[in-house]
């Protein structure tokens, strides 16, 4: 793919992250700090039109621009912690074994390590790793719907590139 | 008053809403009596002070002529026109510093409990000089318990124990029994290390307690060792000296308990303790200076002494 | 990348992974409860402390059985577990302290009245100086 075409999809990719980000604000939090990780669905698509690198670097600008934006600096340190611990697990899955995972899998294993990561910030910050046990059962099975909501949405998105712009994946 | 609060109601359902309830009451009460608040009845006085009389809510002349009852009962020791002197001292603001003599005789001049005019049936309040002003500090937070303690028990609760800022507030007695178990701070604390220094055992009373400890100007102390705390004799301007470093009350009304630890406080213990004594419906605890501890006679043998720096005298 | 929307074996292995660490999460709520370290036994006859002990060493609750001899051949037989405290013996005739249910936070007491004997758990530092509050 050409370089100038590369860089407006993920820039768009990157806004479309923050758009969800934002969205999800709005949404209650069931635990401290913990959102739903609807912008995942962008790590993926990423990672499944790119790779590693893009997709880490997506999570890493969408988390730190959709927290200032969101006007929270310790929003920056959840997303981070729980974007990147998720994307990794994801780009491990996908890239290394992706027969054995179908993208709800991979979705939901992202988004459970999303939550993981989030709950391990929050307890760093309260400094007391009781957060952790008391909201992880709550987050898993939110992680369960999410995760299975994100893959499918990743899988429309990722066939309509495929039919209707010729976009390989 | 930006005080601390936590309540403990022992109690069904309709205790949780009289709880509520109450909270709100006490969040009314710090709205009219506030000195820093700008539509507090308190704010409102002290602006139109030597200018016109301002009308107040019910409860704000309530405390207003329960404090000058008490001035005139203490004989000018609580006194609420003390507002000229502790804006003076700064001793609330972030800036507390110790004023000269020709400051403080200036604004002695308008510390005169009574020159405060009370329409009763218009429910004004009227301070007759400019430059005079009033401020509630000493007793609001006595009237806002008993507030709080007429609606809890109004909803049948018949065991509390509540902390309004410091003051402890009790309804009967602890649910297993005995009567509540309340400490009595230590006023070096800092010092000595331990929180207390006596425990008293009390069902439906109040515990108040005011020292030099509360608020003193920390630069000062630091350099010289003088504590020049917030409570102010109202005859001299300066900090009271009559030789105690704390004061408690212990009685059935929070609003007397919270004016008497005060008064005391100013008095001394010899004068403090005959008032209260006369008054009758309450009991006092004196810390002086030199660590010694003295009760009125309610209180003999009833102390149960919780650290051994303090002397409990008979 | 596969297109179907099957579940795969690796999903399974998601949704196992997962509820793992839901019961490794319940089984770590149930272990931190009340911090008993540093808790205080106190044992009472006739008003007069005669032992007093700490419940458990670096964190970990020894159980053990203490024998309390009251006097003119009176006992109670106090045992302390991870669960709590209990008086499990004792030759009283009411057997009271024997039915009294376990005790395990700081301020509960176990009471034999013939024999005059207490047996309570204190929090740290308090001692008979336990109170409700402080007016400050």
């Amino acid at each position: 793919m050409i370089k100038t075409r590369k860089i407006t999809m993920l820039a768009i990719i990157i806004s479309q992250a923050l758009v969800l980000h934002y969205i999800e604000g709005f949404i209650p939090v069931l635990a401290p700090g913990a959102k739903l990780g609807l912008a995942n669905i962008m790590t993926m698509v990423t990672l499944a039109l790119f790779g590693f690198r893009e997709a880490m670097i997506v999570v890493i600008i969408r988390s730190v621009l959709g927290s200032l934006l969101g006007g929270s600096v310790t929003g920056i340190l959840y997303s981070l912690s729980g974007g990147i611990l998720s994307g990794l697990i994801m780009s491990i899955l996908y890239l290394n074994f992706p027969s054995y995972f179908s993208l709800m899998g991979i979705s939901t294993a992202g988004a459970v390590f999303h939550n993981i990561g989030q709950l391990l910030t929050a307890s760093w910050i309260f400094g007391t790793i009781g957060i952790l046990y008391t909201y992880l059962p709550v987050l898993m099975l939110a992680a369960v719907v999410t995760g299975y909501f994100n893959g499918l949405v990743t899988r429309y998105i990722l066939n309509y590139l495929q039919s209707k712009l010729e976009i390989k994946v | 008053m930006d005080t601390i609060m936590s309540f403990r109601v022992y109690g069904d359902r309709s205790a949780k809403k009289a709880m509520n309830k109450a909270i709100d009451r006490i969040k009314e009460i710090e709205k009219h009596m506030s000195s820093t608040y700008e539509d507090s009845d308190v704010v409102k006085i002290n602006k139109a002070a030597g200018t016109e009389p301002v009308k107040v809510h019910d409860d704000t002349f309530y405390v207003i002529k329960k404090a000058l009852e008490y001035g005139q009962l203490s004989d000018g020791a609580l006194d609420i026109t003390i507002r000229p002197i502790v804006e003076l001292w700064g001793i609330t603001s972030d800036n507390p510093r110790v004023p000269s003599k020709e400051e403080i005789d200036e604004k002695l001049a308008l510390v005169d409990y009574r020159k405060v005019v009370l329409d009763e049936e218009n429910k004004t309040v009227f301070l007759e000089e400019k430059g005079m002003g009033i401020d509630l500090g000493a007793i609001a937070k006595g009237y806002a318990a008993d507030e709080a303690v007429r609606i809890l028990r109004e909803a049948g609760v018949e065991s509390a124990l509540l902390n309004l800022g410091g003051n402890v507030i009790t309804i009967g007695s602890n649910p297993d029994g005995r009567s509540w178990r309340i400490g009595i701070q230590d006023p070096r604390r800092d010092e000595t290390g331990e929180p207390h220094f006596a425990i008293v055992g009390v069902a439906d009373a109040t515990v108040v307690s005011s020292g030099d400890y509360e608020r003193y100007i920390e630069e000062v102390y630091e350099k010289t060792g003088e504590r020049y705390h917030h409570i102010f004799d109202p005859k001299t301007g300066y900090p009271a000296d009559k030789g105690l470093m704390a004061s408690t009350i212990i009685s059935s009304s929070s609003i007397d308990a919270d004016a008497l630890s005060t008064i005391l406080f100013i008095m001394g213990y010899e004068e403090g303790f005959n008032l209260i004594e006369e008054i009758g419906n309450a009991e006092a605890i004196a810390v002086t200076v030199d660590k010694e501890v003295y009760t009125t006679e309610g209180l003999k043998n009833s102390l149960i002494q919780s650290n051994d720096h303090y002397k409990i005298m008979d | 990348m596969d297109k179907s929307m099957k579940l795969k074996i690796g999903d399974i292995f998601v949704y196992l992974f997962i509820l793992v660490l839901i019961g490794l999460s319940l089984l770590g709520l149930k272990t931190m409860g009340v911090d008993r370290s540093n808790t205080v036994v106190q044992i009472q006859l006739d008003g007069q402390v005669i032992d007093s002990f700490e419940v458990s060493q670096d964190g970990e609750i020894e159980t053990r059985e203490i024998r309390v001899d009251t006097g003119q051949g009176g006992y109670n037989i106090v045992r302390v577990t991870s669960q709590g405290i209990a008086v499990i013996d004792a030759n009283c005739p009411d057997k009271l302290c024997v039915r009294s249910p376990i005790i395990k936070v700081p301020g509960q007491s176990i009471v034999c009245i013939p024999h005059k004997f207490v047996v309570r758990i204190i929090g740290e530092n308090q001692g008979d100086n336990a109170v409700d509050d402080t007016a400050s």
